[in-house]
């Protein structure tokens, strides 16, 4: 059940124009930062060599293009997410599936795999136009593997958390200003206070920042399985109460 | 609503535990291929090199957090089987041993060992593996370069010297230019002589100097101009041949004149850490040496199979001419040699391209470890790293494939899905 939960969430999104606009323009960012990147390094690479530096293409070229990835993947999560429960609630249709012998934890798994199949066309397109860069480049495949896993899982975290906020509104515009809000906070967050800060952990930078630069480390995946898995727990939480069980 | 604050609670109280249990008990793996986020393969030769005396001290004040993050920091040097010590003074709480080390910021890190200390002022990865090669330089650290005979000089030009003196400088020499016709003697802490391709024949007094220094036990690196070979190859017994090395495995690693010859292969008495990639030497000359001028030769840098000594004109088609002593490759464009008259260790290097270490070639491939790779051989320093650049750093597009992928993923693919979406709009709406 969760599994076609999912599909139809995926075939509704896929059907809107947003989603398609988004893949587009996101496509098209992704490969003209990824060029313009290469052209700079480019002029700059004979004097890399000759002060040794130890910053190369991945360095210069792939890795700021995948910090452009993950915003827009920031931009992109609300937009696609901002009808999923609150678009429900607006057009009335929250009433059939509250009555459907459906529980709350299995729609909400469900959406938010939905919202994960369809942040993946984006996230895939993306990477494999920068992997068509290693055509003239020297990839470090094992840490573009690791760049893009980590991406996978950050943007399972978007849908998760998007949902969430999704349930706490009635009107899709009420979600998607949340949203931004709340996300565009967490990205923000480090550089609002230091390291030693209680709230540190809460910010996003420094748990995607290490994927990009190849160090896989246990506390950015407890990060985001974490306060993934808590998002869902509050939606089915939100979902429950509508449905007057709590 | 008891169940609700209960819930919201210990979902809370969940999320700090995972919060402080991630952050205390913490396993990484470094994917990268450099492995950028492990111990450095320079700064462990450093180490290897420092053994057991080093020190390290941070001067912060007691802000855990901060502490923390460079123990952090510093947890790879540590595990290194060396065991340097680490040691946090507080200059808030000890002033005086603060002032003592002639502090001047927050979080400086001093590195000392046999005396000597090196000060981090910002610590990083990069700049803590810089200080440990240069406090794990040994001997004495003046590189002197003649001048006057038409060396070439340490300037910005693009024949000149400013990029391998600042780079030399970083690993912890220092490098002066003299005029011998100046000078009685060479100064007494000079480690190298660099004779960067004088234009002019030394004078008599002059190349008694230079073997004087070399008695002394002085190291000796001579980059080849055939204006000024006579006497100074008499003197480490080298010949050149006639003509100018041309390469045909210059055209498979990209470059257009044939006037490149190609070093790939690395004698690992001399550089026991050879560079990974080959060396470029342009403008060539092919050495002979002799084998009766006192020298032992303990390795040379050679030129492929596919090369001669060129003595015409390097336009058009080229080929080798057996009768006008044009011979064929490996060439030996780079000779090391080493002797020991009266006890005293004499090393030298002729090498015979004087554009190899010039600002406009030294980024080429990897001319810059092998330069620096021959500077700690005549050092004595051989176990030390050369500096590599990222191994990523060639760019090998061909203009028609960069164009081709640029339309596709910045024109076509886009347009491609928005097509997709208006017509499965189209087809919503019809339906």
């Amino acid at each position: 059940m969760i599994w076609q939960i999912a599909l139809h969430e995926w075939r509704r999104l896929r059907s809107g124009m947003t989603f398609w606009l988004i893949l587009a323009f996101g496509q098209l960012i992704i490969a003209w930062l990824g060029f313009a990147q290469i052209e700079a390094f480019a002029k700059i690479a004979p004097q890399l060599k000759a002060a040794a530096t130890p910053l190369g293409a991945m360095d210069l070229v792939i890795t700021p293009t995948l910090n452009s990835l993950v915003l827009l993947l920031l931009m992109a999560a609300p937009l696609l997410a901002m009808g999923s429960l609150a678009g429900e609630v607006h057009s009335g249709r929250i009433a059939l599936w509250l009555s459907a012998p459906v529980s709350g934890r299995q729609i909400v798994l469900g959406k938010a795999l939905g919202l994960w199949l369809a942040s993946l066309p984006l996230l895939l397109s993306a990477s494999l136009t920068l992997a068509a860069l290693g055509l003239g480049l020297e990839i470090d495949w094992p840490r573009f593997a690791l760049a893009l896993g980590g991406l996978l899982l950050f943007s399972l975290w978007l849908g998760c958390v998007t949902l969430w906020l999704s349930g706490l509104f009635d009107h899709p515009a009420a979600v998607l200003a949340a949203s931004y809000g709340a996300l565009l906070f967490l990205w923000l967050l480090d550089s609002f206070s230091g390291a030693g800060a209680p709230w540190y952990w809460l910010a996003l930078l420094p748990h995607v920042e290490p994927w990009l630069r190849g160090l896989l480390r246990s506390q950015d995946v407890l990060f985001f399985a974490g306060t993934g898995a808590a998002a869902l727990l509050l939606a089915a939480f939100a979902l429950a109460r509508r449905r007057g069980e709590l | 609503m008891a169940r609700r604050l209960l819930f919201l609670v210990l979902l809370l109280s969940c999320l700090v535990l995972l919060a402080r249990v991630s952050g205390q008990y913490e396993w990484r793996i470094d994917l990268t291929a450099e492995r950028i986020h492990s111990l450095s393969p320079s700064a462990q030769d450093a180490l290897d090199r420092l053994g057991g005396g080093l020190e390290m001290t941070v001067f912060l004040a007691d802000y855990p957090v901060q502490r923390a993050q460079l123990e952090r920091l510093l947890e790879p040097y540590l595990a290194h089987p060396a065991r340097p010590r680490l040691a946090f003074v507080d200059p808030v709480s000890e002033p005086d041993r603060a002032r003592a080390a002639g502090v001047t910021r927050q979080g400086e890190l001093q590195l000392e060992a046999d005396g000597r200390r090196e000060v981090v002022a910002r610590p990083t990865a990069a700049a803590i593996d810089a200080a440990l090669n240069r406090l794990a330089l040994r001997g004495e650290r003046w590189i002197v370069g003649f001048k006057g005979h038409g060396e070439a000089e340490v300037d910005e030009a693009p024949g000149g010297l400013a990029r391998l003196v600042e780079q030399v400088e970083r690993l912890g020499y220092r490098f002066v230019t003299l005029d011998p016709r100046h000078l009685d003697e060479l100064p007494d802490n000079a480690a190298v002589l660099l004779l960067a391709g004088p234009q002019r024949p030394y004078g008599p007094a002059v190349l008694a100097q230079i073997e004087r220094f070399l008695e002394r036990g002085g190291a000796l690196l001579w980059l080849v101009d055939p204006a000024a070979s006579g006497a100074l190859g008499g003197l480490l017994g080298i010949e050149l041949l006639p003509g100018v090395v041309v390469d045909a495995a210059a055209a498979r690693r990209g470059l257009e004149h044939p006037d490149n010859a190609i070093v790939d292969d690395y004698p690992v008495e001399v550089l026991p850490r050879p560079p990974q990639g080959h060396s470029v030497l342009h403008g060539a000359r092919a050495l002979r040496p002799s084998d009766d001028a006192g020298w032992e030769v303990v390795g040379r840098l050679h030129s492929s199979p596919r090369s001669w000594n060129e003595t015409g004109a390097l336009q058009g088609a080229i080929a080798r001419d057996p009768g006008a002593g044009e011979q064929a490759g490996p060439l030996t464009l780079g000779v090391v040699l080493q002797r020991a008259p009266a006890g005293t260790a004499q090393r030298a290097v002729a090498v015979g391209s004087r554009h190899f270490v010039s600002n406009a070639q030294i980024g080429q491939a990897d001319n810059l470890a092998l330069a620096v790779g021959l500077l700690h051989w005549l050092t004595d320093n051989p176990q030390l790293s050369t500096p590599t650049p990222a191994r990523d750093l060639e760019l090998r597009w061909a203009p028609h494939v960069a164009g081709l992928l640029a339309v596709g993923l910045m024109g076509v693919l886009p347009a491609v899905y928005l097509a997709a979406g208006l017509w499965l709009r189209s087809r919503r709406r019809r339906a």
